[in-house]
């Protein structure tokens, strides 16, 4: 049989094979969970029917079963890709000509794909209405009547005017329409050059932020897609030495271990590369900028609601864990000079009062 | 055919009907189990002491009342991980196997941390927390001295509280536990070597606290999982399919799952410490770490030390373990290579015949 003519058999009988499996998964779940409107297709039935299946089990076993339907999920993709790839260098491979120049066209078809895909997904953003459409899905209802007005303003006028308090759609949002969003009333009370200023300006960085992430995720994204096409070339690679030594895979999971075992090879050299570690920490640290940006302008919010803020809260924290530090340190002076606390060993506490809620030194 | 892959599609078909088959069975074993059945951690014990997050164990004894040593053994978890992996599951046990030596077992469980601890340092971990579970060992016992058991982290807090306490110690035993960290320099040859180390390198760790707190446990697993991704996080799910219908096979994986995915957070500030000082710096072998105002001199070990090592440790390299002993004063100090991997020296079935006996010979050699 041609190669190419192989591979698409056996791409047809994973199909094939894989909707049967399907179905008898679905079978499954359907009875357990009594799902009998979910299908394959419905987005929701794996999590469902996991969710339905895994009732009455251990947690450590729901958990397990959910990672069990995921990895078929994901081997199934991973497979459909492999091939797909395969098929495109087999005839090469079989004539014994070149194969890299079909794959690197393949591979770079594909990384094209994703890119092109990624920044769709992710688009960089700098207009306030897809902004603010974006952040909204993250923030409190509370935020968003603040963010609609800002879009709005930006329509009639610069974006960096209309948040730096220079236009008059701001001046709406912070006094005219008070008491459409009564919450905003403290806002319009606020000095204007001082404050306002200031709140705008968090909002900005809070931006900056977003665009930050996004920057950098279809950095990391396309970091992640051109390792994945390095892991592709090398189990060819390694599928080419099968095939001079006459050795060859007749399951789908051997090619599977196959395919894992070389991309984690490969993988662990892209991971650890110092051109993706500094992809990764810069990603790493727009999304945690962005938690504490985010923060920063919530913050502003609750304040004017008069619900306590994180940072109020961890002041508490903080002074709480100083004051045990510090009678820590006090006890153990006690100790050490032979006074009251000497004569009554604060070792013997805990054994005294059954250990519990007792610390020797705080 | 000289064509590498001969999936014919008939054989595919059969092999994802006898996956179907065996997932089938197995879901059906899956939810036969309670939580009940997955139990880690259940060697009997006692809560000596407790306090905020931390539970300080005291394990019934196994052996006869006339070989239980005298000096007693206080094991000290890394911050990062659950204390069972010292007492998985009765046959996979470090816990049961030094009890059935004759050790008097003690384990410092820190428990999880909440938002409201933070602000914990490793200066409260260790000057607080750790001394006084020390203290509360020693009282009980009566007794002058203990004998520290490091677990991983564990042993780099453990070597550090030797260091400024060490008249309260008899005998100190180290187990995969980092000390210099950076005795190991990454190669390509070797990648997922020390990729932990490698991984917190360039992190910008004083944001990820501001931003997070306590650092999440799910964020230090993935750090784990990046080691072999698709092996780790989907490879060895496949593989388990052949082994969803023997019920002890299932538990025993179930329980090493429960383990590796319900780790505690790491407290914010204990997290940003550690890494800055202990890995960035690599301090206390440097002699430049101070707690509580006073210098970690590793000079001060004078106390016998067992270190101990898998070979096939990728997460902390054995060199970062034994790159001890050139800063050390001490005749007495002993290393063990275990053929077994950073987890599977506590947990691995070769390991159980080979860890705790050692330990026992060694420490009853020093009079314990």
């Amino acid at each position: 049989m041609d190669p190419t003519e192989q591979i698409g058999a056996a791409m047809t009988s994973w199909t094939d094979a894989q909707k049967r499996l399907l179905e008898g998964w679905m079978s499954m779940l359907n009875k357990a969970g009594e799902l009998s409107a979910a299908t394959p297709e419905s987005g929701d039935w794996l999590s469902k029917g996991t969710e339905a299946i895994g009732r009455s089990t251990s947690e450590a076993g729901r958990e397990l079963v959910d990672k069990l339907l995921s990895s078929q999920n994901a081997i199934t993709h991973a497979t459909d890709f492999f091939l797909k790839a395969w098929k495109v260098v087999a005839p090469s491979l079989e004539a014994g000509t070149d194969w890299r120049t079909d794959f690197q066209t393949f591979a770079n078809q594909w990384s094209e794909q994703t890119r092109a895909a990624l920044e769709r997904s992710s688009a960089m953003v700098t207009d306030l209405t897809e902004l603010t459409r974006s952040l909204g899905k993250d923030w409190p209802s509370a935020i968003l009547p603040w963010l609609g007005f800002m879009e709005k303003s930006s329509l009639t006028g610069h974006l960096g005017e209309a948040v730096l308090g220079g236009s008059a759609n701001l001046t709406r949002l912070l006094a005219m329409e008070a008491e459409l969003f009564p919450f905003l009333s403290g806002l319009a009370e606020m000095p204007r050059a001082g404050l306002t200023r200031e709140k705008n300006a968090k909002l900005l960085r809070l931006m900056d932020a977003v665009v930050d992430i996004r920057r950098t995720n279809l950095k990391f994204q396309v970091a992640m897609a051109q390792g994945m096409t390095r892991a592709v070339e090398a189990t060819i690679d390694r599928l080419a030495e099968l095939k001079s030594k006459g050795e060859k895979i007749t399951s789908v999971r051997d090619l599977m271990k196959l395919w894992f075992t070389t991309a984690d090879g490969t993988l662990s050299h892209v991971f650890n590369s110092p051109e993706f570690l500094a992809i990764q920490d810069a990603m790493t640290t727009a999304n945690n900028a962005y938690r504490i940006r985010q923060r920063a302008v919530l913050e502003d919010v609750y304040q004017t609601l008069d619900i306590p803020t994180r940072s109020e809260i961890d002041d508490a924290y903080k002074i709480i864990h100083d004051l045990k530090r510090e009678l820590r340190a006090l006890k153990k002076a006690l100790h050490a000079r032979g006074t009251e606390l000497a004569t009554q060993p604060v070792k013997s506490i805990a054994r005294s009062t059954g250990g519990r809620g007792q610390s020797k030194k705080g | 055919m000289s064509f590498p892959i001969q999936i014919q599609p008939s054989d595919v078909a059969h092999e994802i009907n006898e996956i179907n088959r065996k997932l089938t069975q197995g879901i059906e074993n899956l939810n036969r189990l309670k939580d009940a059945d997955v139990d880690i951690g259940s060697t009997p014990k006692d809560v000596l002491y407790e306090v905020d997050r931390l539970k300080l164990y005291h394990y019934k004894p196994l052996a006869e009342p006339n070989k239980i040593m005298k000096t007693p053994l206080l094991i000290v978890m890394p911050l990062i991980n659950g204390y069972e992996v010292a007492d998985l599951q009765p046959d996979r046990s470090l816990v049961r196997n030094l009890l059935h030596e004759g050790v008097d077992v003690h384990l410092l469980n820190w428990g999880y941390p909440k938002p409201a601890d933070k602000y914990l340092t490793v200066d409260d971990y260790i000057e607080g927390y750790l001394d006084d579970c020390v203290d509360v060992v020693l009282d009980h016992h009566g007794v002058e001295k203990l004998t520290m058991f490091g677990i991983c982290q564990g042993g780099t807090l453990s070597t550090t509280y030797c260091c400024l306490h060490p008249d309260k110690i008899a005998n100190l035993v180290l187990t995969v536990s980092p000390i210099d960290f950076h005795a190991y320099q990454w190669t390509k040859e070797q990648p997922h070597v020390g990729l932990m180390f490698n991984l917190a390198s360039g992190a910008d760790i004083d944001t990820m606290v501001e931003a997070v707190g306590n650092i999440p446990a799910d964020q230090l697993n993935i750090s784990f999982l990046m080691a072999a991704p698709f092996n780790l996080a989907i490879g060895k799910y496949t593989d388990l399919i052949d082994s969803l219908d023997d019920k002890n096979a299932l538990l025993n994986f179930l329980r090493m799952e429960k383990w590796l995915f319900g780790g505690p957070a790491a407290a914010g500030e204990a997290y940003r410490q550690f890494v800055k000082e202990f890995m960035h710096g690599n301090k206390l072998v440097k002699g430049e770490l101070v707690l509580g105002g006073r210098k970690v001199d590793m000079k001060n070990l004078t106390m016998p030390i067992l270190s101990i090592y898998a070979e096939r440790d990728h997460l902390v390299p054995p060199a970062c373990t034994i790159g001890m002993k050139k800063y050390l004063d001490n005749k007495d100090y002993t290393e063990l290579c275990i053929k077994t991997g950073h987890i599977g020296i506590y947990t691995g079935g070769a390991s159980q015949k080979i860890l705790a006996p050692a330990v026992g010979k060694w420490l009853r050699e020093r009079g314990a």
